[in-house]
Order: structure tokens, then sequence, then C-alpha cells
């Protein structure tokens, strides 16, 4: 059963069209991945299903339900949280005031997510005293907390290396295998994306090329021509 | 629509536990060490002699409730307002005309200017809080001058007393004071002692709560608290509110003591003299700024007698900022914890 789906969504910029006609189905409990070069549209995207930004056309509907004018708060408040490609965190609180501000003082919760991604030790510690790696894994779980159904994680590996960023992908999976959450995940590392998710969509100038299991998509001439190149 | 939470199987819950221990211990401790020093301050009036030494407290203390006001937005949000004069002078005024013009009595006509000022304060936030930080900062110094130059205009000079200011006179007694002992520091000490450290409790309540975790959270990443569903709007409304409040009490509590408004009040220069006082003290602490404030006015009175009291003051202001950037009071708390450190790492039985 799809979670999310969008329904010809669009996006103008003046003459500019980052995304067009995009029609996205992301069934519950799955990993999605989502990959694309540079100028794909993939944060316009996440962007448009956060409610950070509004569609010049198209649906967005979230279990069932016409969100497409909903605000960021409100999807926040039933479900729909999002991490982003530049570390967003609050740099002069403890990791555990913000996850408790952002899971509103759930602190079963908060120990729940914390353990998920490894940051149960580093709870007292400012989050501007920690390693970017660490801050990264700070970011994704103060989008996990707090009523999340749908974690909407734009590049999450952006700047990790490729031990941190096996080991987020692996926490990303866990929690949503064993809590039933469902990820849409934004992300260069093309590795990364087709061993971890179950589903994987490729964007290229901003339409859909194609979305499918990630052997399917990996041997598929199209994404093979456009964007991962002969060798892949 | 459901909102189902993530599964949890563990029950026991040890790390948020010592946590929450923690934070209430801490929020005891700073409410009884503000009870001591509310106590100690009664004890004032009986331990200082001079009347001059009492009236720089006294103007020190009231300076440190406007400084307070400008400390509390600065610390909770990281917001610098040019405009606190507007809320202090603007109560004053209020104050000043409702005794002179309405004959209202002396009580009614503080809490009046007091909830005006406030009302006002909470109406102006709806509009300025929206913007980004510097500009905030400019709509309060713009506020600020508006209100100086609404007072100061001659058709309504016969109500304000325009240039030449308003000689208060009062009707009634306050809280038991007559106008005589309202104009004798050591006599409404008590009064003005009693609503500085209200006001104090009042911030240490506020940054402990959830309230005031939430203005942090909007310092260090307003667009994050947004995605994580909060409403960043209104709390930064009661904030721009209460720091109103804070200010129109300080402005009261000194027209009440010197019987008399004038533009003086709301002038630049007053605004500024909140912000240095909030930083000298250290704006971090809720006690910073009424230190900074009683220092302030020391400064001020002790340079004033050589006829350079803006070149000493400004030479106490430049070196008291960069030898301790977080105030004396950020400096009070690094000797503390220096202190507590060596005793606790002295050997038990050693000499």
């Amino acid at each position: 059963m799809p979670i999310l789906q969008t329904h010809g969504v669009s996006v103008r910029y003046g003459d500019v069209r980052a995304l067009t006609d995009v029609s996205l189905s992301v069934q519950e409990g799955h990993v999605h991945g989502v990959i694309g070069p540079n100028g794909a549209g993939k944060s316009t995207m996440m962007n448009v299903l956060s409610g950070a930004q509004r569609a010049s056309q198209g649906r967005v509907m979230f279990d069932g339900h016409d969100i497409t004018s909903r605000a960021v708060r409100w999807r926040r408040r039933h479900g729909i949280s999002r991490s982003f490609q530049r570390t967003s965190i609050f740099p002069g609180m403890t990791v555990r005031e913000q996850l408790a501000l952002a899971s509103r003082d759930d602190t079963v919760q908060m120990r729940l997510v914390a353990g998920a991604f490894g940051l149960s030790g580093l709870l007292d510690r400012q989050a501007d005293t920690l390693a970017y790696g660490d801050q990264r894994r700070v970011d994704i779980a103060l989008a996990a907390v707090g009523k999340s159904r749908l974690l909407l994680l734009d590049e999450p590996a952006a700047g990790l290396t490729a031990q941190e960023t096996a080991d987020l992908f692996g926490h990303v999976c866990a929690l949503a295998r064993e809590e039933g959450l469902t990820a849409l995940i934004v992300e260069h590392d093309v590795e990364a994306v087709f061993g971890s998710c179950d589903v994987v969509t490729v964007l290229d100038l901003g339409e859909v090329l194609t979305s499918g299991a990630p052997d399917a998509v990996r041997t598929d001439p199209d994404v093979i021509k456009a964007y991962l190149g002969t060798a892949g | 629509m459901t909102t189902p939470r993530l599964k949890v199987s563990q029950r026991s819950r040890p790390s948020e536990e010592l946590a929450a221990d923690r934070r209430a211990a801490s929020w005891r401790l700073r409410l009884g060490v503000a009870a001591v020093v509310m106590a100690l301050g009664y004890l004032v009036p009986s331990a200082v002699g001079s009347v001059s030494t009492m009236t720089v407290l006294f103007n020190g203390i009231v300076l440190g409730l406007m400084a307070l006001s400008v400390g509390f937005l600065l610390n909770t949000l990281g917001w610098v307002t040019f405009g606190a004069a507007a809320f202090s002078g603007g109560a004053a005024y209020i104050f000043g005309i409702l005794c002179v013009s309405h004959g209202t009595a002396v009580l009614p006509s503080a809490i009046s200017a007091v909830l005006v000022a406030t009302v006002a304060s909470l109406l102006i936030g709806l509009i300025f809080v929206r913007s980004k930080a510097l500009v905030f900062t400019i709509l309060t110094l713009a506020l600020g001058q508006m209100v100086l130059q609404l007072v100061s205009l001659d058709s309504l000079s016969n109500t304000t007393g325009g240039s030449n200011g308003l000689v208060v006179n009062y009707h009634g007694s306050f809280l038991g004071l007559s106008s005589a002992a309202l104009a004798k520091p050591g006599q409404f000490w008590y009064v003005a002692w009693t609503l500085v450290m209200l006001a104090v409790i009042a911030v240490i309540i506020i940054s402990t709560s959830r309230l005031g975790r939430l203005l942090r959270g909007i310092r260090e990443n307003e667009p994050r608290l947004q995605h994580s569903g909060y409403d960043t709007y209104w709390p930064k409304v009661l904030a721009f509110g209460f720091a109103g409040l804070l200010g129109a009490v300080a402005g009261v509590l000194q027209a009440m003591s010197i019987a008399f408004v004038s533009t003086d009040l709301l002038t630049f220069g007053a605004s500024g003299t909140a912000i240095v006082a909030a930083l000298i003290g250290g704006y971090r602490s809720p006690y910073g700024p009424v230190i900074g404030g009683v220092l302030l006015t020391y400064g001020e009175n002790f340079f004033g007698s050589s006829g350079n009291l803006f070149l000493y003051t400004g030479i106490g202001i430049v070196v008291v900022l960069v030898a301790f950037p977080g105030g004396i009071a950020d400096l009070a708390g690094m000797l503390w914890r220096l202190g507590v450190t060596r005793v606790r790492a002295r050997p038990a039985g050693g000499r």
C-alpha cells in the first residue's frame, strides 16, 4: 500500500523547469532511493514533499489524503519528517536536548532512535563539538523522532566516508524494518542506494526516467545511457 | 490520519531519569540561590548608611531590570533590541500622564501603565518578530525614535510636557509608601528589589521551561524547529511581550522614584545604556544584567564627578568587555567552578 504518491508534480522557476510531471509511489515500510545527476530535481522534489516548496502543478498524497497545500508544520505533525542536504541541527544544544525537543519529550522514543543511530553515548555532548559524521546522524535522528512515519532524507551520506555511509544506510534500513518506518532517500552515492533500497527511482532533468527494483534499474539501458554510463 | 509512534519494547530508562534528576536538582538550586539573594537584598538599606550610595544602588537595580529585558531577548533569541526605552520610557510617560492629567491614584496608574506598555509590546511583537535579526534590530531602533518624537510633539505638550518633561504629582500611596517615601531610595528599595528579583525568578523559570527551550531552539535553528513541527511565531511574540513587561516595570519604578518623566527616558542612549549594562553584567545569567546595571550606574556616578564621564566610562566598558567577554556574571561563574573543582580535587583529610 502506498503511503506517499505524487501525481504529475511540476515545479517551475520562471522559464526553468525543475520538475516535470513527476509521478511517484512509495510503499509503506519500504526504503525508497532516488538518484540522479546534479540538477535532476532531487532536492526540489524533497522540498515539495516536505512542504517547504509548493508545486506549480500536480498533487501530493500522503496516506490517501491530498496534502498538496499543507504546510511544513502540518506535514511534520502527521508523520512526514526530513533531514537536510546541509547538516541542520541545533549546534548549541546537547544531543539529548535537541532530541527531546524534536520528540516532544518522548524519552522512550528518544532512546530508541538514539540507540538506532549509535548516539546513546553522545547524548550529553553539545552538538557543535561532535565529529561531522556524528552530526549527520543527529540530523537524521531529529527527523526520525516524534511521530515519524515517512523519513525524507536529502543526501544523508554527503561528506561521509564509505564506512560511515554503509553504517548510516544500515541504521535507516534497520529502523524501517523493525519499526515500520518508510524512508525516501535522495542520494548521490549510487552503490549505497542500490545496496540498501527496496525500490530505486531515477530522476533526470526533472523527469522520472524509471522506477523499480534495484537490479532492474541498474540494468535499464536508458539509465545506463543517461546516468550510470556504460561501465555501470 | 493515523500517526502511530515507534514501537518500543524496552522498559528501563536510567539515562533519561538521571538527566531528569539533574535538571530538577539544577532547577531547585537556581531557585534556592534566588531566594537567598532576594533575602540578602532586603538587608541592603540597613547595611548601607549613605543616601547617595543607596541612590546609586536603587538606580542600578532599576537599570538592571531594563537590562534584564534586553538580556532576555539577547540570551533566548539572540536578538538585539535598540528600542528598550520605548517600553520603559513609554510606560513611565503613561504613568505620569495618568497621575497628572487624569488625577489617577499612584497604584492604579502604575498598574495601568505596565499593562498598556505590555499589551503594546505584544501587539508590536506581532509585526516585529516576523523579521530577521538585523531588520528586527533596526525596527526596534525606529520604534524608539518614533515614541521619542511622539511625546515631543508640540500638539501633545499639554499632556506630555513636551521638551520640559512632566513633573509627577502623586495621589494616594503606593503599597503603603507616601510620595515622600517613594522619593527615598532606602524606603522604596524593598518594593523595587522585590520586583527586580521576581523578574529574575521569572526569567529563570521561563529559561528552564519548555517555552525557554523552544526559544533557544529558535535561536539555534528556526527552520529546523519548524521542520520538527513547531510553531515558532507565537513563542517569539510572547518573548517580545515579556521583555516589554520587564522594561515597563523598570520605567514605572524610575518615574515613581524621581517623580518626573522626560524625553531622556526615551532616547537611543537610554536603550544603549541598557544593552551595555546587560553586556557588562553578562546577559547569559539572569543576575548578570542586574549586576551590570549597578556597576554601570556606579561607574557613571564615580566618573561623572571628574567631568570626563563618557571618556572614563567608555574606557571602563572596553576594559571589562575585552577582559571578560561573557560579563561579570560569567567571570563569577568561572571562579565558582574553579573553586568547586579545587575543593573536589583536594584529598580527604589532606592539609
